[in-house]
C-alpha cells in the first residue's frame, strides 16, 4: 500500500527549528531516565493494585510494615518526577512532530501513531494521577479503573517505542553530548552546534537543569511520606502530622454519611454492636470492645494517594476475635463498615495481614475520633489505607 | 542514517515489540470493558486535550521564550537564565493545581492546607538565587582566569 505522494519539501508555513540543543544524544539520555521512572511507577502501581484483590494462594505480606508506605510513596514520587522529565523529552523531539513527509510509508505512519499513543496516554496518566492525589476528580470516569487501564497502554507503548527505536537509542547513548550527534533524518537539530550557540546553555546544561528541577520538585513534595523532608514539603498536598491525632483523614464521617444513615448517630447509639459471624457468632458493645485485652502497635497508615504517617494503634488483635468466633489464622475474613455507600465500605483480610491486624480503638494515645473510624476500625501492617476499614459493623469469617 | 537501520530485528526485539502491543491491547480492552464506568471516549478526548496543551501551547511557548532570550541576553548570562528557567518548570506546573484547589478540601483531611502561591514564590526565589549565585561565580572565575566568557554575535536564532 502506497501513501499519496507529497512535495519533497514541506510547505512554506511548515515550522522549522534550528536549536542545536535538541539532539539524539540528549533525547536518549532523558529517555533513559524517563523509561526507568515509568517502569518503577508501573511496577509499584501493580503492587498497589494487587492490594485490592490478592489471590488466596498469594496473600499480601505484613512485613515490613512500611512496605506499602515505601512502594506507594515511590509510585507517586516517580510519577511526579516524570512530569518535567516527559516535558523535556517531548521538547527534545519536538521538531520530529513536524517531520516531512508526515509518514514516509505505512509502517512509518504506524510507528508514529504508536508514539502518539504513548504521548497521549502518558500525559493523561501523569495529569490525572497528580490531580487524584489532591482528591479532585474533574473527569466523568472512575479514576481507579482508567488509571489502571492507561498504565498498560503507557507501558506497552513505551516498550514498543523502545523496541522500534533501540538502534537509535543505543547510538544516542554512545554519542557524546557535545558531538553533533547523528540521526536517520538529517535536519537542523542534528547539525553541529555553532560557537555562537554554544555560548548559551549546553546540552549537558539542559540535562543538569532538568535534573536539578526534578530534584527540587521531588524534595518539596516527598514530605508527604518521607518524614525528614516534611519541613521543606512546600508543594506537598498533605501535611500528615496536621491531621486530627496527627493522622490525616481521607474520608470523613460526614462524607461517608447519607440522608438515611448518619454515621455519627449510628456509631454512638446504644444499639451499636460489632457482630462477628462464623461457627461461633457473637456481638460486642463498645464497652465490651474496650474491655478486651489490647496490643499496642506502631503501624504506618499509608494512602494510595502517596501520603503516609507512622502511628501508634491500640486495640484487641483481629485474630484473637476471629479465633473466638471459630476461625483461625488460615481464615479469610470480610470486614464491613456501617458506611452505606462507599466503594471501600468493606475489605477482605487473610494470611499474614490477618495475623498482624488490630481492631483499633485508640490512635496516638487518644480514643479514636469519629472521622478516624470511632468506635473501632481495622489497621494492618503493609496495607493500603482505604482497606483499613473504618466504623466497623461486621467481621465475617468467609 | 543509523548503522542499525535496515538490519533485521532480533528475536528479542520482536518479542519485546509483541509484548508492548499485547500490553496496549490489554489496556485498551480494560478501558472499553465497562464503557459506562470508564467512559473511554471521554478519556480519549482528555488525552488529546492534554497533548494539545503540551504540544500546542507549553512547548511552543518554551521555544518562543528561548528564541527571545537567545536574541536579547548575552551568551554567558543566557546559559544560566535558560538553566534556571528549565529548573523552574516542574515546580511551577505542579503548583498550579495546588493553588487552584487550595481550601477546597474537607476539614480534617490535612489536605491542601498550605499557601501554595507563597510557597511557589519562595521556590522560584530559591531557584533564581541559586542561578544568580552560579552566574556570579562563573563571572568571578572568568575574571580570575583573565578569560571573560565569550559573547557571541547574535547571528542565529536558537533556544
Amino acid at each position: 500500500m502506497k501513501l499519496p505522494k507529497l512535495p519533497a519539501d514541506p510547505p512554506r508555513f511548515w515550522p522549522r527549528f534550528s536549536s542545536p540543543l535538541r539532539s539524539l544524544a540528549l533525547t536518549a539520555r532523558v529517555g533513559r531516565i524517563l523509561g526507568i521512572f515509568f517502569a518503577i511507577c508501573f511496577v509499584t502501581g501493580l503492587l498497589s493494585h494487587y492490594q485490592y484483590g490478592p489471590w488466596h494462594w498469594l496473600p499480601e505480606p505484613a512485613s515490613p510494615a512500611w512496605g506499602y508506605r515505601f512502594t506507594q510513596g515511590l509510585h507517586v514520587l516517580t510519577g511526579i518526577a516524570c512530569i518535567p522529565l516527559l516535558l523535556t523529552k517531548l521538547w527534545s523531539v519536538y521538531p520530529k512532530l513536524f517531520a516531512w513527509p508526515p509518514a514516509k510509508s505505512v509502517l512509518n505512519g504506524i510507528e508514529r501513531l504508536s508514539i502518539a499513543v504513548f504521548v497521549f496516554s502518558a500525559l493523561l496518566e501523569l495529569l490525572t494521577g497528580f490531580i487524584n492525589i489532591l482528591d479532585w476528580y474533574p473527569w466523568p470516569w472512575f479514576f481507579t479503573s482508567v488509571h489502571y487501564a492507561l498504565a498498560y497502554i503507557v507501558i506497552g507503548s513505551l516498550v514498543l517505542h523502545i523496541t522500534v527505536k533501540l538502534p537509535l537509542i543505543q547510538e544516542g547513548l554512545s554519542t557524546k553530548l557535545t558531538s553533533s550527534g547523528s540521526n536517520d533524518e538529517p535536519e537542523p537539530t542534528g547539525q553541529a552546534a555553532s560557537e555562537d550557540e554554544l555560548a548559551g546553555l549546553s546540552r549537558r546544561g539542559v540535562l543538569t537543569a532538568t535534573g536539578v528541577g526534578v530534584g527540587v520538585l521531588v524534595a518539596v513534595t516527598a514530605g508527604n511520606t518521607v518524614t525528614p523532608l516534611r519541613s521543606i514539603a512546600l508543594l506537598a498536598p498533605r501535611q500528615p502530622d496536621k491531621g486530627p491525632l496527627h493522622v490525616p483523614i481521607n474520608r470523613t464521617a460526614a462524607q461517608a454519611s447519607t440522608a438515611h444513615a448518619n454515621l455519627a448517630k449510628l456509631v454512638t447509639a446504644d444499639s451499636y454492636r460489632l457482630t462477628f459471624m462464623g461457627p461461633r457468632p457473637f456481638d460486642l458493645t463498645v464497652a465490651q470492645i474496650e474491655a478486651l485485652p489490647t496490643v499496642d502497635h506502631v503501624i504506618p497508615l499509608a494512602c494510595v494517594e502517596g501520603w503516609s504517617v507512622s502511628a501508634r494503634w491500640v486495640g484487641p488483635t483481629l485474630l484473637s476475635l476471629v479465633e473466638r468466633a471459630g476461625g483461625d489464622r488460615s481464615s479469610k475474613v470480610r470486614i464491613t463498615s456501617i458506611e452505606a455507600n462507599g466503594i471501600y465500605n468493606n475489605s477482605h483480610i487473610f494470611g499474614p495481614q490477618l495475623e498482624g491486624a488490630v481492631l483499633a480503638t485508640h490512635l496516638n494515645g487518644a480514643r479514636l475520633t469519629l472521622d478516624h473510624g470511632y468506635p473501632v476500625r481495622l489497621i494492618a501492617p503493609d496495607r493500603a489505607g482505604v482497606l483499613n476499614t473504618k466504623w466497623l459493623k461486621t467481621v465475617e469469617i468467609t | 542514517m543509523s548503522a542499525a537501520q535496515g538490519e533485521r530485528p532480533s528475536l528479542t526485539r520482536l518479542a519485546l515489540g509483541a509484548l508492548g502491543l499485547a500490553a496496549i491491547g490489554y489496556g485498551v480492552s480494560l478501558l472499553f470493558e465497562k464503557p459506562k464506568v470508564n467512559r473511554p471516549f471521554e478519556v480519549i478526548k482528555w488525552a488529546i486535550g492534554s497533548d494539545i496543551v503540551v504540544d500546542g501551547i507549553l512547548i511552543p511557548a518554551a521555544i518562543a521564550l528561548g528564541w527571545v532570550i537567545s536574541r536579547t541576553v548575552p551568551g554567558r548570562a543566557r546559559r544560566y537564565l535558560q538553566g534556571g528557567l528549565i529548573a523552574a518548570v516542574g515546580v511551577t506546573l505542579v503548583s498550579l493545581p495546588l493553588i487552584h484547589r487550595r481550601g477546597k478540601a474537607q476539614p480534617g483531611q490535612a489536605l491542601l492546607l498550605q499557601n501554595y502561591q507563597v510557597n511557589l514564590a519562595v521556590l522560584l526565589g530559591v531557584i533564581a538565587a541559586g542561578t544568580v549565585l552560579l552566574y556570579l561565580w562563573r563571572v568571578v572565575r572568568d575574571m580570575r582566569e583573565d578569560a571573560p566568557g565569550v559573547e557571541p554575535p547574535k547571528s542565529r536564532p536558537g533556544r
